[in-house]
Protein backbone atom coordinates (compact mmCIF):
# COMPACT_ATOMS: atom_id res chain seq x y z
CA UNK A 1 0.00 0.00 0.00
CA UNK A 2 1.62 3.24 -1.14
CA UNK A 3 1.65 6.32 1.04
CA UNK A 4 0.79 9.51 -0.84
CA UNK A 5 2.03 12.76 0.70
CA UNK A 6 -0.22 15.73 0.01
CA UNK A 7 1.38 19.22 -0.08
CA UNK A 8 -0.06 21.84 2.29
CA UNK A 9 -1.93 23.89 -0.35
CA UNK A 10 -3.87 20.80 -1.48
CA UNK A 11 -4.88 19.54 1.95
CA UNK A 12 -8.03 21.62 1.81
CA UNK A 13 -9.19 18.98 -0.69
CA UNK A 14 -8.20 15.97 1.45
CA UNK A 15 -9.96 16.85 4.71
CA UNK A 16 -6.61 18.25 5.87
CA UNK A 17 -4.93 14.84 5.59
CA UNK A 18 -1.19 14.90 4.96
CA UNK A 19 -0.84 11.21 4.19
CA UNK A 20 -3.24 9.00 2.25
CA UNK A 21 -2.74 5.26 1.91
CA UNK A 22 -3.78 3.74 -1.40
CA UNK A 23 -3.55 0.14 -2.52
CA UNK A 24 -2.89 0.09 -6.26
CA UNK A 25 -0.38 -1.64 -8.54
CA UNK A 26 0.94 1.44 -10.31
CA UNK A 27 1.03 5.22 -10.27
CA UNK A 28 -1.84 5.61 -12.74
CA UNK A 29 -4.24 3.59 -10.59
CA UNK A 30 -3.01 5.26 -7.42
CA UNK A 31 -3.69 8.70 -8.82
CA UNK A 32 -7.05 7.66 -10.23
CA UNK A 33 -8.18 6.34 -6.85
CA UNK A 34 -6.88 9.47 -5.19
CA UNK A 35 -8.84 11.71 -7.57
CA UNK A 36 -11.95 9.53 -7.08
CA UNK A 37 -11.72 9.80 -3.32
CA UNK A 38 -10.92 13.51 -3.23
CA UNK A 39 -12.54 15.20 -6.22
CA UNK A 40 -11.00 18.60 -5.46
CA UNK A 41 -7.55 17.23 -6.29
CA UNK A 42 -8.60 17.06 -9.94
CA UNK A 43 -7.29 20.62 -10.28
CA UNK A 44 -3.80 19.15 -10.61
CA UNK A 45 -5.01 16.79 -13.35
CA UNK A 46 -6.38 19.80 -15.20
CA UNK A 47 -3.06 21.66 -14.86
CA UNK A 48 -0.48 18.87 -15.16
CA UNK A 49 2.47 21.24 -15.53
CA UNK A 50 1.92 22.33 -11.92
CA UNK A 51 2.48 18.83 -10.55
CA UNK A 52 5.77 17.09 -9.85
CA UNK A 53 5.73 13.56 -8.49
CA UNK A 54 8.54 11.99 -6.51
CA UNK A 55 8.60 8.32 -5.53
CA UNK A 56 10.86 7.59 -2.58
CA UNK A 57 12.57 10.94 -3.12
CA UNK A 58 13.23 10.45 -6.85
CA UNK A 59 11.50 12.54 -9.50
CA UNK A 60 9.38 10.51 -11.91
CA UNK A 61 7.93 11.44 -15.27
CA UNK A 62 4.94 13.66 -14.80
CA UNK A 63 3.50 12.83 -18.21
CA UNK A 64 0.24 11.12 -17.29
CA UNK A 65 0.52 8.69 -20.22
CA UNK A 66 3.53 7.13 -18.51
CA UNK A 67 1.98 6.68 -15.07
CA UNK A 68 0.71 3.20 -15.82
CA UNK A 69 4.29 2.07 -16.49
CA UNK A 70 5.42 3.11 -13.02
CA UNK A 71 4.80 0.22 -10.66
CA UNK A 72 4.43 0.79 -6.94
CA UNK A 73 5.61 -1.49 -4.15
CA UNK A 74 4.30 -1.81 -0.64
CA UNK A 75 5.64 1.06 1.53
CA UNK A 76 6.52 3.25 -1.45
CA UNK A 77 6.17 6.94 -0.68
CA UNK A 78 4.60 9.07 -3.41
CA UNK A 79 5.12 12.81 -2.84
CA UNK A 80 3.03 15.28 -4.80
CA UNK A 81 4.66 18.68 -5.17
CA UNK A 82 3.17 21.84 -6.61
CA UNK A 83 4.78 25.30 -6.68
CA UNK A 84 4.06 27.68 -3.81
CA UNK A 85 4.55 31.39 -4.19
CA UNK A 86 4.62 32.74 -0.65
CA UNK A 87 7.62 34.60 0.61
CA UNK B 1 43.60 49.29 6.96
CA UNK B 2 43.53 46.71 9.75
CA UNK B 3 40.27 44.83 9.88
CA UNK B 4 38.62 44.48 13.25
CA UNK B 5 36.79 41.20 13.36
CA UNK B 6 36.16 41.19 17.12
CA UNK B 7 32.38 41.27 16.74
CA UNK B 8 32.61 38.09 14.64
CA UNK B 9 34.86 36.22 17.07
CA UNK B 10 32.20 33.61 17.96
CA UNK B 11 31.75 32.58 14.34
CA UNK B 12 35.43 32.82 13.46
CA UNK B 13 36.03 29.98 15.94
CA UNK B 14 33.62 27.73 14.02
CA UNK B 15 35.31 24.63 12.61
CA UNK B 16 36.79 25.41 9.20
CA UNK B 17 36.00 29.11 9.47
CA UNK B 18 38.80 31.37 10.74
CA UNK B 19 39.67 34.92 9.73
CA UNK B 20 39.93 33.86 6.07
CA UNK B 21 36.23 32.98 5.87
CA UNK B 22 35.38 36.24 7.57
CA UNK B 23 37.43 38.17 5.04
CA UNK B 24 35.61 36.39 2.22
CA UNK B 25 32.29 37.42 3.72
CA UNK B 26 33.49 40.99 4.04
CA UNK B 27 34.29 41.05 0.30
CA UNK B 28 30.98 39.44 -0.66
CA UNK B 29 28.09 40.97 -2.56
CA UNK B 30 24.58 39.54 -2.21
CA UNK B 31 21.30 40.38 -3.92
CA UNK B 32 18.15 39.76 -1.86
CA UNK B 33 15.02 39.73 -4.04
CA UNK B 34 12.15 40.73 -1.77
CA UNK B 35 12.41 42.07 1.77
CA UNK B 36 9.25 40.55 3.24
CA UNK B 37 8.71 37.44 5.34
CA UNK B 38 11.76 35.61 4.00
CA UNK B 39 13.84 38.65 3.09
CA UNK B 40 13.83 40.03 6.65
CA UNK B 41 15.56 37.01 8.26
CA UNK B 42 17.89 36.58 5.29
CA UNK B 43 19.00 40.22 5.38
CA UNK B 44 19.35 40.34 9.16
CA UNK B 45 21.42 37.15 9.34
CA UNK B 46 23.71 38.16 6.50
CA UNK B 47 24.17 41.60 8.06
CA UNK B 48 24.95 40.09 11.46
CA UNK B 49 27.42 37.68 9.83
CA UNK B 50 29.34 40.55 8.25
CA UNK B 51 28.61 40.23 4.54
CA UNK B 52 30.27 43.23 2.92
CA UNK B 53 27.54 44.43 0.56
CA UNK B 54 23.86 43.55 0.49
CA UNK B 55 21.36 44.83 -2.05
CA UNK B 56 17.72 44.58 -0.97
CA UNK B 57 15.11 45.04 -3.66
CA UNK B 58 11.35 45.32 -3.19
CA UNK B 59 8.59 47.47 -4.67
CA UNK B 60 6.17 47.15 -1.74
CA UNK B 61 5.28 49.43 1.13
CA UNK B 62 4.82 48.21 4.68
CA UNK B 63 1.28 47.06 5.42
CA UNK B 64 -0.15 46.26 8.83
CA UNK B 65 -0.70 42.63 7.75
CA UNK B 66 3.08 42.25 7.28
CA UNK B 67 3.80 42.80 10.95
CA UNK B 68 3.20 39.21 12.13
CA UNK B 69 6.43 38.16 10.42
CA UNK B 70 8.40 41.02 8.87
CA UNK B 71 10.34 41.98 11.95
CA UNK B 72 12.44 44.76 10.40
CA UNK B 73 9.28 46.90 10.50
CA UNK B 74 6.89 48.08 13.19
CA UNK B 75 3.68 50.10 13.47
CA UNK B 76 5.47 53.37 12.78
CA UNK B 77 6.65 52.01 9.40
CA UNK B 78 3.19 51.40 7.91
CA UNK B 79 2.99 53.04 4.49
CA UNK B 80 6.76 53.43 4.14
CA UNK B 81 8.75 51.83 1.34
CA UNK B 82 10.10 48.53 2.63
CA UNK B 83 13.60 48.53 1.18
CA UNK B 84 14.87 51.90 2.53
CA UNK B 85 13.11 51.22 5.85
CA UNK B 86 14.86 47.85 6.16
CA UNK B 87 18.12 49.46 5.06
CA UNK B 88 18.02 51.94 7.97
CA UNK B 89 17.40 49.11 10.46
CA UNK B 90 20.15 46.91 9.07
CA UNK B 91 22.73 49.73 9.01
CA UNK B 92 22.12 50.27 12.71
CA UNK B 93 22.57 46.56 13.38
CA UNK B 94 25.97 46.41 11.67
CA UNK B 95 27.60 49.51 10.22
CA UNK B 96 30.31 47.27 8.68
CA UNK B 97 27.82 46.02 6.11
CA UNK B 98 26.92 48.28 3.20
CA UNK B 99 23.21 47.93 2.55
CA UNK B 100 21.86 49.24 -0.74
CA UNK B 101 18.09 49.71 -1.02
CA UNK B 102 16.27 49.44 -4.34
CA UNK B 103 12.60 50.37 -4.46
CA UNK B 104 11.96 48.59 -7.76
CA UNK B 105 9.72 45.92 -9.19
CA UNK B 106 11.84 43.08 -10.57
CA UNK B 107 11.12 42.51 -14.27
CA UNK B 108 12.88 40.57 -17.03
CA UNK B 109 14.05 43.83 -18.61
CA UNK B 110 15.63 45.36 -15.48
CA UNK B 111 16.76 42.34 -13.47
CA UNK B 112 20.33 42.15 -14.81
CA UNK B 113 20.98 45.79 -13.90
CA UNK B 114 19.41 45.40 -10.46
CA UNK B 115 21.45 42.31 -9.59
CA UNK B 116 24.58 44.00 -11.00
CA UNK B 117 27.74 42.29 -9.73
CA UNK B 118 26.22 40.27 -6.89
CA UNK B 119 27.76 36.81 -6.42
CA UNK B 120 24.53 35.15 -5.37
CA UNK B 121 20.78 35.82 -5.53
CA UNK B 122 18.49 34.99 -2.63
CA UNK B 123 14.90 34.43 -3.78
CA UNK B 124 12.58 35.82 -1.11
CA UNK B 125 9.81 36.79 -3.50
CA UNK B 126 6.07 36.20 -3.31
CA UNK B 127 5.26 35.75 -6.99
CA UNK B 128 6.50 33.57 -9.82
CA UNK B 129 6.75 36.29 -12.47
CA UNK B 130 9.65 37.87 -10.59
CA UNK B 131 10.99 34.45 -9.53
CA UNK B 132 11.30 33.46 -13.19
CA UNK B 133 13.09 36.75 -13.95
CA UNK B 134 15.75 36.18 -11.26
CA UNK B 135 16.09 32.54 -12.31
CA UNK B 136 16.98 33.60 -15.84
CA UNK B 137 19.30 36.30 -14.53
CA UNK B 138 21.13 33.79 -12.30
CA UNK B 139 21.63 31.50 -15.32
CA UNK B 140 22.96 34.35 -17.48
CA UNK B 141 25.34 35.51 -14.79
CA UNK B 142 26.29 31.92 -13.81
CA UNK B 143 25.59 32.59 -10.14
CA UNK B 144 23.60 30.46 -7.66
CA UNK B 145 19.99 31.12 -6.76
CA UNK B 146 18.86 30.22 -3.24
CA UNK B 147 15.12 29.63 -3.51
CA UNK B 148 12.78 29.87 -0.54
CA UNK B 149 8.99 29.65 -0.40
CA UNK B 150 6.28 29.19 2.21
CA UNK B 151 2.63 28.24 2.30
CA UNK B 152 0.97 27.90 5.66
CA UNK B 153 3.06 25.57 7.84
CA UNK B 154 5.10 24.33 4.88
CA UNK B 155 8.44 25.80 3.92
CA UNK B 156 10.74 25.02 1.01
CA UNK B 157 14.37 25.55 0.26
CA UNK B 158 16.45 24.72 -2.82
CA UNK B 159 19.68 25.85 -4.46
CA UNK B 160 19.80 26.15 -8.24
CA UNK B 161 23.10 26.65 -10.04
CA UNK B 162 22.93 25.47 -13.66
CA UNK B 163 24.53 23.83 -15.56
CA UNK B 164 25.42 21.60 -12.62
CA UNK B 165 21.86 21.60 -11.30
CA UNK B 166 18.41 22.08 -12.76
CA UNK B 167 16.97 25.59 -12.73
CA UNK B 168 13.78 26.80 -11.06
CA UNK B 169 11.82 26.40 -14.32
CA UNK B 170 12.91 22.74 -14.69
CA UNK B 171 11.06 21.97 -11.47
CA UNK B 172 8.25 24.53 -11.59
CA UNK B 173 7.60 25.34 -15.26
CA UNK B 174 4.21 26.84 -14.56
CA UNK B 175 3.32 29.51 -12.01
CA UNK B 176 0.62 28.86 -9.44
CA UNK B 177 -2.32 31.20 -9.15
CA UNK B 178 -1.33 34.12 -6.95
CA UNK B 179 -3.49 34.37 -3.86
CA UNK B 180 -3.24 35.58 -0.30
CA UNK B 181 -0.93 33.04 1.36
CA UNK B 182 -1.46 31.86 4.93
CA UNK B 183 1.81 32.27 6.79
CA UNK B 184 3.30 32.15 10.28
CA UNK B 185 6.26 34.31 11.25
CA UNK B 186 8.14 31.41 12.84
CA UNK B 187 8.01 29.53 9.52
CA UNK B 188 9.33 32.41 7.39
CA UNK B 189 12.00 33.15 10.01
CA UNK B 190 13.20 29.55 9.90
CA UNK B 191 13.26 29.25 6.11
CA UNK B 192 14.88 32.67 5.69
CA UNK B 193 17.57 31.80 8.24
CA UNK B 194 18.28 28.57 6.37
CA UNK B 195 18.57 30.49 3.10
CA UNK B 196 21.11 32.75 4.82
CA UNK B 197 23.09 29.70 5.98
CA UNK B 198 23.28 28.31 2.44
CA UNK B 199 24.41 31.72 1.15
CA UNK B 200 27.08 31.91 3.86
CA UNK B 201 28.31 28.42 2.90
CA UNK B 202 28.76 29.60 -0.68
CA UNK B 203 30.34 32.95 0.18
CA UNK B 204 32.88 31.39 2.55
CA UNK B 205 33.84 28.75 -0.01
CA UNK B 206 31.98 25.84 1.55
CA UNK B 207 29.70 23.42 -0.27
CA UNK B 208 26.01 24.28 -0.30
CA UNK B 209 24.17 21.26 1.12
CA UNK B 210 21.04 21.82 -0.93
CA UNK B 211 22.65 22.37 -4.33
CA UNK B 212 20.36 20.56 -6.76
CA UNK B 213 18.08 19.46 -3.93
CA UNK B 214 14.70 20.53 -2.64
CA UNK B 215 14.03 20.45 1.09
CA UNK B 216 10.39 20.49 2.12
CA UNK B 217 9.65 21.15 5.76
CA UNK B 218 6.19 20.48 7.12
CA UNK B 219 6.10 22.36 10.39
CA UNK B 220 2.62 21.04 11.23
CA UNK B 221 4.17 17.58 11.76
CA UNK B 222 7.89 18.51 11.92
CA UNK B 223 8.49 16.06 9.05
CA UNK B 224 11.26 17.12 6.70
CA UNK B 225 11.86 15.56 3.29
CA UNK B 226 14.71 16.09 0.86
CA UNK B 227 14.41 15.47 -2.88
CA UNK B 228 17.17 15.16 -5.47
CA UNK B 229 16.24 17.32 -8.43
CA UNK B 230 16.83 16.45 -12.07
CA UNK B 231 17.52 18.70 -15.02
CA UNK B 232 14.79 18.78 -17.61
CA UNK B 233 16.27 18.54 -21.09
CA UNK B 234 13.15 20.17 -22.51
CA UNK B 235 13.34 23.11 -20.07
CA UNK B 236 12.58 26.30 -22.00
CA UNK B 237 15.02 28.27 -19.83
CA UNK B 238 18.13 26.14 -19.24
CA UNK B 239 17.53 23.09 -21.46
CA UNK B 240 19.62 22.47 -24.56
Amino acid sequence: MARVIIPSPLRRYTENRREIFIDAPDLANTMERLFDRYNGLCIVREQPALLSIFINGQLVKTNQDEWSHIGLEKDDEVSLIIPIAGG
Amino acid sequence: MTENFERYQRQIILDGWGAEAQKRLKKSRVFIAGIGGLGCPVALNLTLAGVGHITICDSDKVDVTNLNRQFLYNNTCIGLEKSPTAQRYLQRVNPDTQVEALYEKIRPENVDALVADAQIIIDCLDNFEARYAINQCAIRKKIPLVHGAVWGMEGRLAVFHPPNTPCLSCIFPEAPVTSSTPVLGAVTSTIGSMQAIEAIHFLTGEKMALKGRLLIMDFSTMKFQQFKLSKKSSCMVCGH
